[in-house]
């Protein structure tokens, strides 16, 4: 693993969990301190920061994003930050490390909508939802997603129905918290 | 002017005498660097440094000048020749003797000079510190300086090797073994010269992949990079470091928690998305529901079967349909089925207190039975 890797997949705008199994090398490298330092340096030159916050990485621009850029960054992951709000309504003390269940979700999910059937209409929510009655399948999306975007990770490749939250949730849930503490 | 002036002099104008030094053409110059200190010398329109502070500045640095080093001893073989004449004239010994002396001399002289060849070959080598451009201008000074010398060297072996000879036997001995020390030396300032020669050419080459560097770097910092990016995007495996250009074309990145924090941004978030507020405590479940209350109801026949006793009626079923205990069915439209349960129950249980009338049925098709 050398700069040239680690700008590669920090360049696709990705987080990097520490406890992410699929980037454990690169997340790793990046612990230590004077690789850190190094890939800071390089992307420094080209305008760019490598930030690295409570168990993750990623790379920000050296200047202020302008409100294009915000809105950009908002309309890319909309999907993502209402599906991650979803999660924690469905668990709400839902933090980094923690297991998740697909059929525990499903279970979770029927249990809520029984109290709260508004739930329904955030699952339905979704843009990449094709069959708005199967339930099941939508979850089943939904997990995908999450696990496409590197929030969630199969704890093994063979078992399909258990989960590990990955660090890099806790970026999306800090903006989960100041979207509803705008709202109040 | 006192010597803290005349420093702070010199470090007032260090670039253009730094300049003068490395052999660059100074036009105009400060008046009190020729006035006040004589640090530069006019010479035909032309302001150079002048001698004492090149000097100074060569002491100061351990250069030592290629003049004062590398005498070509002229004047030592000018003398021998005078007083081989003069011998040849007078048959003086004591010239004889200084001829001998300064013979000794000479190979001294010349073996002293070949050590501080070698040294100062090592020095100009060696030094890193000043610029490329005067460790070039020192080095062709010492070879062409050498080049010279190595014709000297050729007269003076010729003077000692054949010229002195037969003047006396002593001499031609004291000139045989010097002949034979000085070969080495011979050898040596050849060696000097294919030395410095090489090391001229190295240094040429990397002065011109300098101006080469620089040229790109300038490119580079006015963004004319095409050429060397797509030079390095041609292979980019090759080149460590190199940085693969992404399919898309741009680097992506995300907004730092600062950003994220910025009131801009958390209104435009509010804006973009609704998301309702989630209690933080977990809800509990139970699995289990409370059914409605159900009213069961159920047939007294205790009851049916003692109004039957009392009433004695003629046709039972008849009774029992009109009896209350089977009446509250009726909402249920059950009232017909348990009637008739009941009736078969109580004319099994009472066969000999009932009389079932043969081939006599009533309005509902069923046995007519009278209570006895």
């Amino acid at each position: 693993m050398d700069i040239a890797k680690a700008f590669d997949v920090l360049s696709q705008g990705k987080i990097i969990s520490s406890n992410s199994s699929k980037y454990n090398e690169l997340a790793n490298m990046l612990l230590t301190e004077s690789f850190f330092d190094e890939v800071s340096e390089v992307l420094n030159r080209i305008g760019y920061r490598l930030v690295g916050e409570s168990g993750y990485f990623y790379m920000a621009k050296k200047n202020k994003l302008n409100s294009s850029e915000q809105q950009s960054f908002i309309n890319k992951n909309r999907d993502l930050i209402v599906a991650i709000s979803f999660l924690r309504q469905l668990y709400p003390r839902l933090d980094r490390g923690s297991m998740v269940s697909y059929t525990g979700t499903v279970a979770n999910y029927l249990n809520t909508k029984r109290d709260d059937s508004s739930i329904r209409d955030k699952l339905v929510y979704f843009s990449w939802i094709k069959d708005k009655d199967d339930e099941k399948s939508m979850l089943e999306q939904l997990f995908k997603h999450l696990e496409d975007k590197n929030i969630i990770e199969k704890v093994q490749e063979s078992n399909t129905d258990k989960y590990k939250i990955l660090d890099a949730i806790n970026y999306y849930l800090s903006i989960v918290d100041s979207i509803e503490a705008g709202e109040q | 002017m006192k010597h803290l002036q005349l420093i702070k002099l010199i470090y007032n104008n260090r670039h253009i005498i730094d300049a003068a030094f490395k052999g660059e053409e100074i036009q105009e110059l400060p008046p009190e660097l020729v006035d006040d200190a004589a640090i530069f010398q006019k010479v035909a329109k032309r302001y150079e440094l002048s001698d004492s502070y090149v000097q100074f500045a060569n002491a100061m640095l351990k250069r030592v000048d290629a003049n004062y080093t590398f005498g070509d001893y002229n004047e030592e073989i000018k003398l021998l020749v005078r007083h081989k004449s003069d011998y040849l004239e007078s048959g003086d010994k004591n010239i004889l003797q200084r001829i001998k002396d300064l013979a000794r001399t000479l190979y001294k002289k010349i073996e002293q000079r070949d050590i501080l060849i070698n040294a100062r070959i090592n020095d100009i080598v060696n030094d890193n510190e000043l610029s490329i451009d005067l460790i070039i201008k020192d080095a062709m000074d010492v070879d062409e300086r050498i080049s010279e010398l190595i014709d000297a060297h050729h007269e003076n072996i010729k003077i000692l090797g054949s010229e002195l000879r037969g003047l006396d036997e002593s001499l031609d001995e004291i000139l045989v073994d010097i002949g034979l020390d000085m070969l080495p030396f011979t050898e040596n300032i050849h060696g000097y010269n294919k030395r410095l020669s090489d090391f001229i050419l190295r240094t040429e080459k990397r002065k011109e992949q300098n101006k080469k560097l620089s040229a790109i770097s300038n490119k580079i910092m006015n963004e004319r990079d095409d050429e060397i990016k797509s030079l390095l995007l041609s292979n980019h495996q090759l080149y460590l470091h190199t940085i693969k250009e992404v399919k898309s074309g741009n680097v992506k990145h995300i907004p730092s928690q600062v950003e994220l924090k910025k009131s801009s941004f958390v209104d435009l978030l509010y804006k973009s998305l609704k998301l309702e507020k989630t209690a933080r405590n977990a809800t509990v479940y139970s699995p289990y529901t409370t059914s409605e209350q159900v009213e069961v109801k159920a047939i007294r026949l205790t009851i049916i079967q003692d109004d039957i006793e009392k009433n004695r009626p003629s046709d039972v079923y008849e009774y029992i349909l009109e009896h209350p205990e089977i009446t509250k069915f009726k909402e249920d439209n059950l009232d017909i089925i348990y009637g008739f349960k009941a009736y078969l129950t109580i004319v099994q249980n009472n066969r000999e207190e009932i009389e079932l009338i043969d081939k006599k049925f009533n309005e509902k098709n069923i046995k007519v039975a009278k209570w006895i």
